[in-house]
């Protein structure tokens, strides 16, 4: 509608970078190139290497381009990291002829590697961060885990695990011997159910 | 944290008394335990409203009564343990609905009768903000549902830059889910819905004016039925009372009919266009009277004429219907001072070949008003929403939050547009002759292409459009209609888009 008396309202600015926009755009250029990957893939035949783009775009998505709506925040964004780049790296593996490095040794290696880095950031700003203890925790939880899947015989125990668990395990102890109370608190609202 | 630039502007002002003023913001400064950026924001906004009082020859005695100490309370000590709230039954579906460019947003707006002073506006929120402090959150993750966590920080006034109800960044843990803006003699206030409802919107906007007016000088006093800001927040006022309502009506239905839509161009940026249409109350009520409907039948009616205005391309069939909401404020029926959402909405369904004769509409509106808005039937849409948040409860968030994007667009189909109207808006008796009017703007919805508000201050009754689309169809027959009322309508508004 026309209206002759706009003073009441500003002139309105022109976002000059539009990221909604842009993540949107990449998004529809990665879902094209992976379909056009996947159909020439199948035309030629041979390996499924086309895996290998899907994985490679949403390791790319999830490092770069993806963020929570809410509680955005670096702890979120290393378990993010870790958990993406890992299953990555176990699908190159598999492709490759399942010779087991990325089990055995690359994977356990970035999982300790976050679990160190997370926790450094936990206790530092332990205040600020409390509030992300859920991604930490699940993630020490998942290391731990580890240990039973080695046990089970799923994974072969090696070094990288052993050191993953005792990581695991002593951020867990930590966490809990320092700052027991408060984390139960922050457990009563992450928990809540009214 | 005085700043030397502040020191040597304050003793330029008031050579011999400057250690008084030195020693309040000393004392002041030992009060705020927040984090240091903070805590030098507020610091840096004690500086500027002393050099503005100094600027206006008010007193030092006078300056130092405005900002007393004891409006800060221990609002801005350490976070209190127990400073967190869990949503209410209508807030749980807003975060799990928004997505990267729609949230659900609203406005309201105090129009003052003079230009509205940044700096002092900044202070009445520094102060007013402690009143509520279940509005002094941040949205959180929980394992069921979201909820809201206490911040301590110093939350901003804003110029007015960008578009009203626009969306609002809370993925940060120390964004809070409201703004504060001012643009020329309006101050507005914009909420993420999961806050509270209009409302508790205007509770906060009436508060947070009064403290700007008496910093501002102005005689503003205490007034039984109004927030005072020394007062504590009471618990009741942010009670969830959805479960303490009446459940004795039964439940509605969960599964609703598709409603025909508003037709229009999606613009790229949303909202495309805010429309005020500023009516003289007596004349609009007088007006309605003689059709025998009160303004809210009166308006509704006059929208779905302009719904289906719009409406070319859709496929109607014969029991095709256009369904209108009315949010219902529940605090009528149930004694409750909850700031926190309580209001339902009651449907407005007619069929789409019924709408021709504007009097047959008006009776068949009026006659659906009044069965609609009952305290039996929407109990019984607050029973439904109540057993949904039950039988929700067990399942973890991030498969609800994974669900949700999908199904809300489909609960907006069953309306094509709604109309809120907040009644007629009362200030305290000393700070009337200091407002001019009021609006309120109800954010763009994922599907809907209009939503449209009414407010009345004093003689003022605003009908504010807000819309997403490109065509003005719509609010040109509104206004049409509002014409051959014979009711003279100023407009304003904001560019086309």
């Amino acid at each position: 509608m026309k209206i002759e008396d706009i003073g009441m309202y500003p002139e309105y600015k022109k976002k000059a970078f539009d990221i909604v926009l842009l993540k949107k755009i990449i998004l529809y250029f990665f879902l094209i190139t992976s379909l056009i990957t996947l159909i020439v893939n199948l035309a030629i035949g041979g390996k499924m290497w086309f895996l290998y783009v899907i994985g490679g775009q949403a390791v790319f998505w999830f490092v770069f381009m993806s963020d929570a709506m809410v509680e955005s925040g670096i702890l979120r964004k290393v378990v993010q990291i870790a958990i993406v780049v890992s299953l990555f790296l176990f699908l190159v593996d598999q492709m490759a002829g399942n010779s087991g490095w990325a089990i055995n040794v690359v994977i356990p290696i970035i999982c300790f590697s976050a679990v160190i880095a997370l926790s450094i950031i936990f206790f530092i700003q332990f205040k600020r961060r409390l509030t992300n203890i859920l991604y930490f925790y699940v993630y020490l939880i998942l290391g731990l885990f580890s240990m039973l899947l080695g046990f089970v015989g799923v994974i072969k125990i090696s070094w990288p695990w052993i050191v993953l668990a005792s990581c695991s395990l002593a951020s867990l102890i930590l966490t809990i011997v320092l700052y027991r109370g408060q984390i139960i608190h922050e457990f009563k609202k992450k928990f809540h159910m009214r | 944290m005085i700043t030397k630039k502040f020191k040597k502007l304050l003793n330029r002002w008031v050579k011999d008394d400057d250690k008084i003023i030195l020693d309040f913001l000393e004392e002041t400064s030992e009060k705020i335990k927040i984090a240091r950026y903070y805590k030098k924001g507020i610091m840096k906004d004690y500086e500027q409203i002393i050099l503005y009082y100094l600027n206006h020859g008010v007193s030092i005695d006078e300056i130092l009564n405005r900002l007393n100490l004891e409006k800060l309370n221990s609002f801005y000590q350490y976070k209190r343990i127990n400073d967190w709230y869990p949503l209410d039954h209508a807030a749980k579906s807003y975060p799990l609905a928004m997505s990267a460019k729609w949230m659900s947003i609203f406005r309201v707006s105090m129009y003052l009768n003079e230009r509205v002073i940044p700096k002092v506006l900044q202070m009445a929120l520094n102060f007013t903000i402690k009143r509520f402090p279940y509005f002094a959150t941040a949205v959180r993750y929980g394992f069921f549902w979201h909820y809201i966590d206490g911040i301590k920080r110093r939350f901003k006034v804003e110029k007015e830059e960008s578009v009203p109800c626009g969306y609002m960044d809370v993925a940060h843990g120390i964004h809070a889910s409201f703004r504060v803006l001012y643009y020329k003699n309006r101050i507005s206030v914009e909420f993420f819905h999961i806050l509270t409802d209009g409302s508790g919107a205007l509770i906060f906007l009436e508060t947070l004016a009064g403290e700007y007016l008496r910093l501002m000088g102005k005689e503003i006093t205490r007034e039984v039925g109004f927030f005072d800001i020394h007062e504590e927040a009471q618990e009741t006022e942010f009670e969830n009372y959805f479960p303490k309502t009446d459940k004795s009506s039964g439940k509605a239905s969960f599964v609703e009919k598709p409603s025909l839509q508003i037709e229009g161009t999606r613009t790229l940026v949303q909202p495309s266009q805010i429309i005020n249409f500023e009516m003289n109350f007596n004349e609009l009520k007088t007006k309605c009277k003689e059709h025998g409907a009160t303004v809210s039948v009166m308006i509704l009616t006059m929208m779905f004429f302009a719904v289906k205005a719009t409406i070319k391309k859709q496929k109607i069939k014969d029991d095709s219907t256009i369904q209108i909401q009315v949010p219902v404020n529940m605090r009528k029926y149930y004694p409750t001072r909850t700031l926190k959402n309580f209001s339902m909405v009651a449907g407005i369904r007619i069929r789409y070949h019924d709408i021709n004769n504007f009097d047959e509409v008006l009776k068949e509106v009026d006659n659906q008003l009044k069965i609609r808005n009952t305290k039996e039937e929407l109990d019984k849409i607050m029973t439904k929403t109540n057993l949904l948040i039950d039988r929700l409860k067990y399942v973890p968030l991030f498969l609800k939050s994974l669900v949700m994007p999908f199904i809300y667009p489909n609960v907006e189909k069953s309306y094509a547009t709604c109309f809120s109207n907040l009644g007629v808006i009362k200030v305290r008796k000393s700070m009337e002759s200091y407002v001019d009017k009021y609006d309120c703007v109800l954010g763009t919805l994922v599907l809907n292409n209009a939503a449209v508000s009414m407010n009345t201050y004093k003689d003022k009754s605003i009908l504010s459009i807000n819309k997403a689309i490109k065509e003005n169809t719509f609010e040109e027959t509104i206004l049409k209609h509002l014409i051959d009322l014979g009711v003279n309508v100023d407009i304003y508004g904001s560019k086309e888009r």
